[in-house]
């Protein structure tokens, strides 16, 4: 080990020495993983009937402000021929509007699994300014599309839903939530 | 352990470091500095464990995150995430490794994570901190001053491949031991130190190189 080296090690040592977290991260950190109600216990009995009513919203949906997430979720083509609920087989289009330079799509299923993730696992459809995640709706159970917004980097989805939730409640994250129900 | 896991979560199978040699025993070392908190996540008071961790080596990990991401915004986030992540997984710490190298495996995933998410975003690394700033050529032969070298050095860690770079800074910046260090990159002790004798010497010609002054 040369007198250089003990000079870098010096160095290495001091790195980022100026560095400090920003003020009130820890409070930060204790309010995420404070126990929250769940928000969406009883979705899976979502009476279809409110679920068509949604549909039909969408189509009425104009855009709010363009610089604001919203997340929208379409019967492609296909699938609105059949009128009235989702049924297995259909195609939903998740339309993502507006947000910052970062946006994803992730959903799952049944309140657990990650069945599909746009740009992490799949390339998203853009249209227009619009994020665009197509999927078909298979499995009868309930369907969570959470639409991702950030001016950093978004993380990649580790697959589960609870431990994805915390990601969308990271400092700077804006997100939006859309369950569909297929019985 | 809970590289393990994280490994698994992580979907990194191919990182040679992570997946380990297998059959390697186990380290011995003595009582973990941080039995404390070890006995707060024991008596399952999570909250509590997770505050002193904070408090603990919020700082370090945070430092850690800077020197790694170069971006202060991301480094935020994923140092939150990191702690948000620790107290989740505190209930299966197995004391396998100390909980100082058991949280930095956390870091490091995260920070490999953010890297890797801001790679296939296309976003750009932020030159706040003059990583990329062209430095004055000084007299050949010169002695770096202190400010020059800091400079220098961040620049040419940042040549340096991320294991060698990660292992250099939480060895030197962290002041990890290799048996520590071991235990996170599941490597044995020794190949760990023949890395970072490696490693050394590169970074001292990169550095000499782009100064054209002595460290």
């Amino acid at each position: 080990m040369t007198g250089a080296d003990d000079r870098l090690i010096r160095a290495l040592a001091q790195l980022g020495a100026e560095h400090e977290p920003p003020p009130g991260w820890e409070r930060r950190v204790l309010a995420a993983i404070e126990p929250r109600p769940r928000p969406h216990r009883g979705w899976f009995a979502i009476p279809l009937a409110a679920l068509a009513a949604a549909l039909v919203l969408v189509v009425l949906w104009t855009p709010p402000r363009p610089d604001a997430l919203s997340l929208a979720i379409e019967r492609s083509a296909s699938a609105a021929r059949t009128r009235g609920d989702v049924v297995g087989g259909d195609r939903i289009r998740a339309v993502v509007r507006g947000g910052a330079d970062h946006r994803a799509i992730w959903v799952y299923r049944d309140g657990r699994d990650l069945i599909a993730a746009c740009p992490a696992r799949l390339a998203c459809e853009r249209a227009g300014g619009a994020l665009i995640l197509e999927l078909t709706l298979d499995r009868v159970g309930s369907y969570r599309v959470v639409a991702l917004s950030s001016a950093a980097a978004l993380p990649a989805p580790s697959g589960a839903y609870d431990a994805d939730l915390a990601a969308t409640m990271a400092p700077g994250v804006v997100s939006e939530i859309h369950d569909v129900e297929l019985q | 352990m809970y590289m393990e896991s994280a490994n698994a979560r992580s979907s990194r199978g191919d990182d040679p470091e992570l997946v380990g040699s297998g059959g390697e025993s186990e380290v011995p070392r003595g009582e973990d500095p941080d039995r404390d908190i070890v006995r707060l996540i024991n008596r399952g008071d999570r909250t509590a464990a997770l505050t002193a961790l904070m408090q603990r080596h919020g700082v370090a990990v945070y430092r850690y995150c800077r020197e790694e991401l170069h971006d202060r915004t991301l480094a935020d986030d994923v140092h939150q995430q990191i702690f948000i992540q620790a107290h989740r997984d505190l209930l299966r710490f197995a004391a396998r490794s100390t909980l100082r190298t058991w949280l930095f495996a956390i870091a490091r995933h995260r920070v490999l994570d953010a890297a890797k998410s801001r790679r296939r975003a296309q976003a750009h690394i932020e030159d706040d901190d003059t990583a990329d700033a062209v430095d004055p050529t000084p007299p050949p032969g010169d002695q770096l001053d202190e400010a020059r070298l800091r400079r220098a050095l961040i620049t040419c860690l940042h040549r340096l491949g991320e294991h060698a770079r990660s292992v250099l800074v939480l060895r030197y910046q962290q002041g990890m031991t290799f048996e520590e260090l071991a235990d996170l990159y599941r490597a044995k002790p020794g190949t760990l130190q023949a890395r970072v004798m490696r490693a050394l010497p590169a970074l001292r010609r990169c550095i000499e190189t782009r100064t054209g002054a002595r460290v």
